[in-house]
């Protein structure tokens, strides 16, 4: 409602919001990895508020690429169900779900976190392909953040399967190794509301604000994915702003990812 | 004859409530084979000659005397469609939106209701084929300025509001707030405590189908408001 | 999974998971797990995991579609890619249009519609987790999901998938015995009683067979009715616990 979005961009003036957070509070995040035991090879059901996403991945033997005959994949996908929002009902916006993957996509891939060359199986013949699917069941905003989680969380708690050489296929109930993790990203977006950087909007909020900026950090704290959205410009010092800021974001959001993939 | 179900009972749909012909089903129930029996999820009510099942949660449907909370969605050569958080929008024609006189040619209806604007209106009749019409012509009819609507189910709206308004004042009196409770469950607030109004409405909402809420309301909001100037 | 020889029954009776043949498997349903939905439940049924939500009633586009006297229901079925063995392409394939279409019927006849003149009531079942039953499953969510969000129906509507493994009915059959037994046959019931809305069937059986079936099933939606309306209360029934 209009009438709301005026009220979110008045009080954000004053520090303040809806449900009484400040405005780089995140809200309660819950992840549980292993979400679907018995059909996904790892994956992680993760909550920010209301926010509700699942992240399946599966593995898949493949055809390498032909210019990277010794390195295994990772594709990534993003379905925004209907069931997670009244406006998806009348079709899902095919570029939200677009950009949702490309995103998390990049914050693994540019951050060299899998190591794609231990998926190899047989140069040029046979290499393994991650697929991450993104499943979003609820959407009270955050996504890019909530499945970004997601995805690492699954892929840290995940498997590779034993492949068996002579029938060409995967045993996929017998674990052979953990994925070849190198890197830890973690993915966080920050919103630009009245002038204002606002962490983790609701999806009312999200209504209310201009631009908005993602930014994927490595363990070492560099930057290894961008992504600016939304139809107002952000400066070059604002920009600046919200990856120092992402430092300490990240670094929550590490602990979180840390926690879960133990348990 | 007897009451398979109590009153205040939770019942879900199919469920028999009550069995024989001694009373007489009232909205939320059917009859099938002198049984009365539930069409939803909720609460049984007897009265003294029939019963009655108020569900739990229903997107609103309009019904003629209603002041509802709704927002403009399109404007028209001499009307305007609002929006109620519903399947049924509404038409507002100008001979009832507004005192004075319009000339269609000359002025722009924008000048009074913009899309987007908030307003209270009255349902002012509803066709068998759910055409619906408004009316500001009731004096608490206004477009809202500033502050913030949230949405609870419209069969709560009689709790939030409470016996001759009980709950709806505590909860303005103890945060200072003005709200405006819409039939469709939309309700608007406003003040500088609008946040705890907010919690507290849902709180009723959620709690709805307790005994003594509007004491435990009254506490929950001490404790909130102690420590505060 | 490898075709290898399975053994349908043990020597004591028992079923690949410890079942007997007239035992449902372990089922869990919580309702209202969704917060932009009107309605929603998840329902799990041993390795099965289906989540259901309904938005409604609310305007239907496009407009060709409304009827004048009552609301249309739209039914999708979805698996998630991770919800088999070997990933599921994302897309609509016949099979998903298909169920979405018997399911859509096994709702319908309890649904008050009339009530709502040219709305639409959304129903999404989306499989999270597959292992036989998965329509079945996603009715049961979806009956869940319509009283939830407080839609009128003039009952429940409770489904189950029966089932010949060697000449044995069993039921609830899992995904081991649908895909290897001699016939899968998913039927929903009218508040566990027996009125049938969905029936379908595949297999080769003979008549008995099909009416010992068709008994073992009904007892099966009964028992998942008590527990639909169990799953229903109990939201409120634990904020009344809580003072």
């Amino acid at each position: 409602m209009k009438l709301n979005t005026d009220t979110i961009q008045k009080m954000v003036r004053d520090e303040e919001r809806l449900d009484d957070r400040d405005l780089d509070e995140y809200r309660e995040i819950n992840v549980e990895a292993d979400y679907i035991p018995t059909t996904a090879e790892g994956s992680a059901k993760v909550s920010i508020g209301d926010t509700q996403v699942i992240v399946g991945l599966k593995v898949g033997v493949e055809e390498p690429f032909p210019d990277r005959p010794k390195q295994g994949n990772i594709v990534t996908n993003a379905e925004l169900a209907p069931m997670a929002d009244r406006e998806y009902e009348s079709g899902p916006p095919q570029e939200a779900g677009v950009e949702l993957a490309r995103v998390v996509d990049r914050g693994i891939r540019e951050s060299e976190a899998v190591d794609l060359e231990e998926l190899c199986i047989e140069p040029g013949e046979k290499v393994i392909t991650l697929f991450l699917d993104i499943h979003v069941l609820n959407d009270d905003g955050n996504l890019i953040d909530a499945s970004s989680l997601g995805a690492m969380t699954a892929i840290k708690t995940g498997y590779i399967p034993v492949y068996d050489k002579e029938t060409g296929k995967l045993q996929r109930d017998e674990k052979d190794r953990d994925i070849p993790l190198e890197e830890n990203p973690v993915t966080v977006t920050a919103s630009k509301i009245n002038g204002k950087t606002v962490w983790d909007p609701t999806s009312q909020e999200e209504d209310a604000r201009e631009s908005r900026l993602t930014v994927s950090l490595n363990e070492h704290g560099n930057v290894v994915a961008m992504q600016k959205g939304g139809t107002e410009p952000l400066t070059h010092r604002e920009i600046m702003d919200i990856v120092d800021s992402s430092e300490n974001k990240t670094q929550e959001l590490r602990e979180i990812l840390g926690k879960s993939a133990e348990e | 004859m007897s009451r398979v179900k109590e009153d205040k009972d939770l019942v879900t749909p199919g469920e028999t409530v009550f069995e024989g012909k001694e009373i007489y089903p009232n909205s939320g129930v059917y009859e099938e084979n002198n049984k009365i029996i539930s069409k939803y999820l909720g609460v049984v009510e007897y009265s003294k000659n029939s019963v009655r099942v108020v569900p739990m949660k229903g997107r609103y449907v309009p019904e003629e005397g209603d002041l509802v909370i709704a927002e403009i969605s399109s404007v028209g050569y001499s009307n305007w469609r609002a929006e109620m958080d519903s399947a049924y929008e509404g038409m507002l024609k100008i001979d009832v939106a507004v005192d004075e006189y319009i000339d269609l040619d000359e002025d722009d209806l924008t000048d009074y209701f913009d899309i987007g604007d908030a307003i209270v209106v009255e349902v002012s009749s509803v066709t068998e084929g759910m055409d619906v019409n408004l009316s500001m012509e009731d004096k608490r009819c206004r477009k809202l300025k500033g502050g913030r609507i949230i949405s609870i189910h419209p069969s709560k709206v009689p709790r939030v509001i409470g016996k001759k308004g009980t709950m709806i004042k505590q909860i303005k009196k103890k945060t200072g707030s003005k709200i405006i409770v819409g039939q469709n469950g939309q309700v608007w607030i406003k003040g500088k405590k609008a946040n705890l109004a907010a919690k507290a409405v849902k709180k009723v909402e959620r709690e709805a189908h307790i005994d003594g809420l509007t004491d435990k309301i009254g506490e929950w909001l001490e404790e909130k408001t102690q420590g505060e100037k | 999974m490898a075709e290898k020889e399975v053994q349908f029954f043990d020597k004591d009776g028992k079923r690949v998971d410890g079942r007997k043949p007239e035992d449902l498997r372990e089922t869990k349903m919580e309702v209202g797990v969704l917060e932009e939905a009107d309605g929603s439940a998840m329902v799990e049924t041993g390795n099965t995991r289906v989540i259901a939500s309904v938005f409604g009633p609310q305007k239907l586009h496009p407009r060709h579609l409304q009827e004048s006297d009552r609301a249309v229901i739209k039914m999708r079925y979805n698996m998630a890619p991770f919800s088999v063995d070997d990933r599921m392409r994302p897309g609509p394939n016949r099979r998903a249009k298909e169920i979405g279409l018997v399911a859509k019927k096994a709702l319908e006849p309890v649904v008050e519609l009339e009530n709502f003149p040219k709305a639409g009531i959304d129903i999404s079942m989306e499989v999270v987790e597959s292992d036989g039953g998965t329509r079945v499953t996603g009715i049961n969510a979806a009956a869940l999901a319509l009283a939830d969000a407080g839609i009128p129906m003039k009952g429940m509507i409770s489904a189950t998938a029966a089932g010949v493994v060697e000449d044995t009915p069993v039921l609830d059959v899992n995904g081991i015995e649908d895909k290897q037994g001699n016939a899968d046959i998913p039927i929903a019931t009218i508040n566990g009683g027996d009125e049938i809305t969905l029936l379908q069937m595949d297999g080769d059986i003979d008549q008995e067979m099909l009416d010992e079936c068709l008994e073992i099933a009904r007892k099966g939606c009964k028992k998942l009715h008590e527990q639909q309306k169990k799953a229903l209360v109990e939201k409120y029934e634990s904020i009344r616990g809580e003072y």
